[in-house]
């Protein structure tokens, strides 16, 4: 996809005025985040009884002038929280009409777009069976344009596999805000990757990008089922029923991710309509 | 709804075939899904058949299974039945030349089709114009109705009394349909009359040419008639060889207007005047003027008549010859001793044969059905009087005034003769169209060929001998029947003469004759079996062809 595409001025326009926010950031190097602890910053917060060892220029004289005590000014600690979007590329992205994938390259350059506009880093890690090649966290208008041209260059192949997630919570990466975009359609290994990133202290969210195809399949009569990513087959006679067992079992799927995500803290939102971008973007910006 | 031949169902066997090969070789439908563990151990369904079958029967088997359905229904020849109104049913259609107007031969094909859908038959069709045709006899069967009125094809030719048609389906009908754009002057009884609007904005109903009495020129003799409700700017073109002249026209609502135009060009390439504006029926919107034979050697008796000596040197090409031989006598408000040899034209003038009374006031004009008054408007006539006659037997009165005849015709042992009961002198005639038309009639018949320069569309012609006339089929030579209007060459003898067919004028008198009584037949509805069968062929193609669509589509 071009960069126009995955980015029109119409959502670039939308998303001008917006700024991803947080309000348990971990520690970190300073930068553009508030946090609850009090800290170096132009943001005046509160006064404090004077004790030695503080900051002789942070000792409000006025203060002193009118009520004959030292009191010290507190200022609120701001911190910098790069965003990390981790994004599936598996083939099962691939899916659906219309397909999941251009919604999820289209979901990331937005948030790129929100955390660069709000003086963040940004770093993209594509995924599916191994982890592919990625960009480094970074900043400024140039790095918005390696985004872009690195989303456009992505296509959904392989298997889908958490497992790579779990090494790259493992790498030793600043903690910051770590965007998970998939359809994490994988029988095992979502929840140890999620457990892995929280571990490594970063705020996690999860975005799941599922297809009208796969919750309400159009097909009937006697079916030979193909795996997008594995290849096998199964043949079914698909029915009423078993189309109402399958629907059920795509719910309990969903519902267990979902709880997982709830008990770990981790915002999850299910994109199965095919939507705007640019609308996602504002509501998750919104809630945070 | 009946079959009538249910023998036709046992094709439906074909749909066991159908499943039988359907489960034999049956091949799942590969789909691809993104995540194939969502769709294992899925637990079965209600354990009844059907819902088992169910998911195994495919889009395709059931589309083959109705096209089969629809092959067998329709195999046995289906019919929808329903009580219609019976009796022999006689359509005559009328197929003159104003039923070529555009669209109006289709609405009568669509009137005709709704008679015969309406009615239980049987049905006969007739194609009323010059020459009639049977186009189908009297047959109970709907679909030999419809070939029928298939071929029924409008023409250029006018059409003959309504008598003479309807004789030639002698039968006693339960009802005659009469569909046309012209009501008949007269109808048979109980006989119905559909008319169909005809799209005729406006016509050229006549057109004739006259030298001015002093021989300076010519009189163009033109009638225009507005058909519509609104007026009409007409541009009116007269074309002579190469030579053309315009003149415009504005015509009042629903009128009819004369025009006399002087003309100085040349009338040997004939002429040819149009209204230079289409309408729904172009054909009469021209009409053609070829100049009179030479060599007609007139001898004159009697009063001099200027008016009546230009129409006949316009129409005929007459000549004054005072030696014999003479091809016509003509003799004007005198009394002759003898009857003259060869045809004549006897204007207010007595004979032997048919000597003349003393003059008396003129009644109302009633015309007849004669070849002498065709195109002739004779309600704006105007004369001082007629004389009653005593006419030889055999004679045909064209013209009636009151009670005396005004206009007659008869052959006699020493030729044909033409006799005007009224003076032209005093008279309104010289200033009326109608008197070079009358004039051009009178010729015509005194004098078949000599002075026949006029014809009309579907009107046998007899050329003499060593004639031919040059049409766009071929030369024709004998008996010619002109298809349709123009000007045509006639080569006799070395020598190049014209002559020009018009349309037929549409208010030509046409009855003649005693119209056959249709003594209505009270009759039983008839239980008529329309089949249906197309439908149902129609429907297992359309299946077929959707479950192919579908194949395809699913590769």
């Amino acid at each position: 996809m071009r960069p126009e595409e995955l980015l029109p001025p119409a959502t670039m326009a939308a998303l001008a005025k917006r700024r991803l926010t947080f309000r348990q950031l971990p520690a970190g190097q300073p930068g553009g985040h508030p946090s609850p602890r009090a800290g170096l910053s132009l943001e005046f917060s509160d006064h404090r009884p004077y004790q030695p060892g503080d900051d002789f220029r942070q000792i409000d004289w006025a203060v002193y002038a009118r009520q004959r005590r030292l009191v010290t000014k507190v200022y609120t600690q701001e911190l910098e929280a790069p965003l990390y979007l981790l994004l599936d590329t598996s083939a099962s992205m691939g899916y659906g009409q219309p397909a999941k994938f251009p919604l999820a390259l289209r979901l990331a350059a937005a948030l790129a777009f929100v955390a660069l506009r709000g003086l963040d880093r940004v770093g993209l890690q594509p995924f599916a069976e191994r982890l592919g090649e990625g960009l480094p966290p970074g900043r400024g208008r140039g790095h918005l344009g390696r985004v872009l041209s690195l989303l456009g260059e992505l296509s959904p192949r392989g298997e889908t596999s958490f497992a790579p997630v779990s090494d790259w919570a493992a790498g030793g990466h600043q903690p910051g805000l770590a965007v998970v975009i998939s359809d994490f359609l994988a029988p095992t290994g979502v929840e140890e990757a999620l457990t892995a990133l929280r571990r490594a202290r970063h705020r996690v969210w999860a975005l799941q990008v599922l297809s009208p195809q796969e919750l309400s399949p159009p097909w009937r009569g006697l079916l030979r089922l193909v795996d997008l990513e594995t290849g096998r087959s199964r043949v079914v006679p698909l029915g009423r029923q078993a189309l109402l067992a399958y629907r059920a079992r795509l719910a309990e799927h969903n519902r267990r991710l979902a709880e997982f995500c709830s008990s770990q803290g981790i915002p999850h939102r299910l994109l199965a309509s095919p939507r705007r971008p640019a609308e996602i973007v504002l509501e998750l910006v919104a809630r945070r | 709804m009946v079959l009538r031949s249910p023998v036709g169902l046992s094709l439906a066997a074909l749909g066991l075939l159908v499943v039988l090969i359907y489960f034999l070789r049956r091949q799942p439908r590969p789909v691809h899904v993104p995540a194939l563990f969502l769709w294992e151990r899925l637990p079965p369904g209600q354990p009844r058949w059907l819902s088992r079958l169910f998911p195994q029967l495919d889009l395709l088997l059931l589309l083959q299974l109705a096209a089969v359905a629809a092959l067998a229904v329709g195999a046995a020849d289906p019919a929808r039945v329903g009580l219609r109104p019976g009796g022999a049913t006689l359509l005559v259609l009328d197929a003159s030349a104003s039923m070529s107007a555009q669209g109006v031969a289709d609405q009568t094909r669509q009137a005709a089709q709704a008679v015969v859908q309406a009615t239980g038959g049987p049905w006969a069709v007739i194609s009323w114009a010059q020459p009639t045709e049977v186009l189908v006899p009297l047959t109970p069967e709907p679909d030999q109705v419809r070939a029928a009125l298939d071929r029924y094809r409008p023409g250029l030719a006018a059409r003959p009394p309504l008598s003479h048609a309807l004789t030639l389906l002698p039968h006693q009908w339960a009802r005659i349909v009469i569909i046309t754009d012209r009501p008949p002057s007269q109808l048979p009884p109980r006989a119905e009359l559909i008319l169909i609007p005809s799209p005729n904005e406006f016509s050229l109903t006549a057109f004739a040419v006259r030298p001015q009495p002093d021989g300076s020129g010519f009189q163009l003799l033109v009638r225009v008639r507005n058909h519509t409700d609104q007026y009409q700017d007409l541009p009116l073109v007269v074309q002579a060889g190469e030579t053309r002249f315009f003149q415009a026209l504005l015509l009042p609502p629903r009128a009819e207007e004369t025009l006399f135009l002087p003309y100085y060009g040349p009338l040997g390439e004939g002429l040819v005047a149009e209204l230079a504006r289409e309408d729904g029926f172009p054909w009469d919107n021209r009409r053609y003027f070829a100049p009179g034979l030479v060599g007609c050697r007139v001898r004159w008796l009697g009063q001099q008549q200027p008016y009546l000596w230009a129409a006949l040197v316009a129409s005929g090409g007459a000549e004054l010859a005072l030696e014999p031989p003479w091809d016509l006598t003509v003799a004007v408000g005198t009394s002759l001793e003898e009857p003259p040899p060869g045809p004549a034209l006897l204007v207010e003038a007595g004979t032997p044969e048919a000597p003349l009374g003393p003059p008396q006031p003129p009644g109302e004009w009633s015309a007849q059905a004669d070849p002498l008054l065709g195109g002739v408007d004779v309600s704006d006539w105007v004369v001082p009087h007629v004389r009653p006659v005593e006419l030889p037997e055999g004679a045909q009165v064209a013209l009636l005034a009151g009670e005396l005849p005004a206009v007659a015709r008869w052959e006699s042992a020493a030729g044909k003769r033409v006799l005007l009961t009224f003076p032209i002198h005093g008279s309104s005639l010289p200033a009326s169209t109608g008197f070079p038309l009358l004039v051009r009639n009178v010729l015509q018949w005194l004098l078949p060929w000599r002075t026949g320069a006029q014809y009309v569309v579907g009107e046998s012609v007899a050329l003499p001998p060593g004639a031919e006339v040059l049409t766009p089929a071929g030369p024709a030579s004998g008996v010619w029947v002109p298809e349709a209007p123009g000007l045509y060459e006639v080569r006799r003898g070395g020598r190049r003469e014209l002559v020009a067919v018009n349309l037929p004028p549409a208010d030509q008198v046409e009855e003649g004759g005693a119209l056959p009584l249709a003594t209505p037949t009270l009759s039983e509805p008839v239980r008529r079996q329309d089949p249906v069968w197309g439908w149902f062929a129609g429907l297992a193609l359309a299946l077929l062809l959707a479950e192919g669509l579908l194949a395809q589509r699913r590769g």
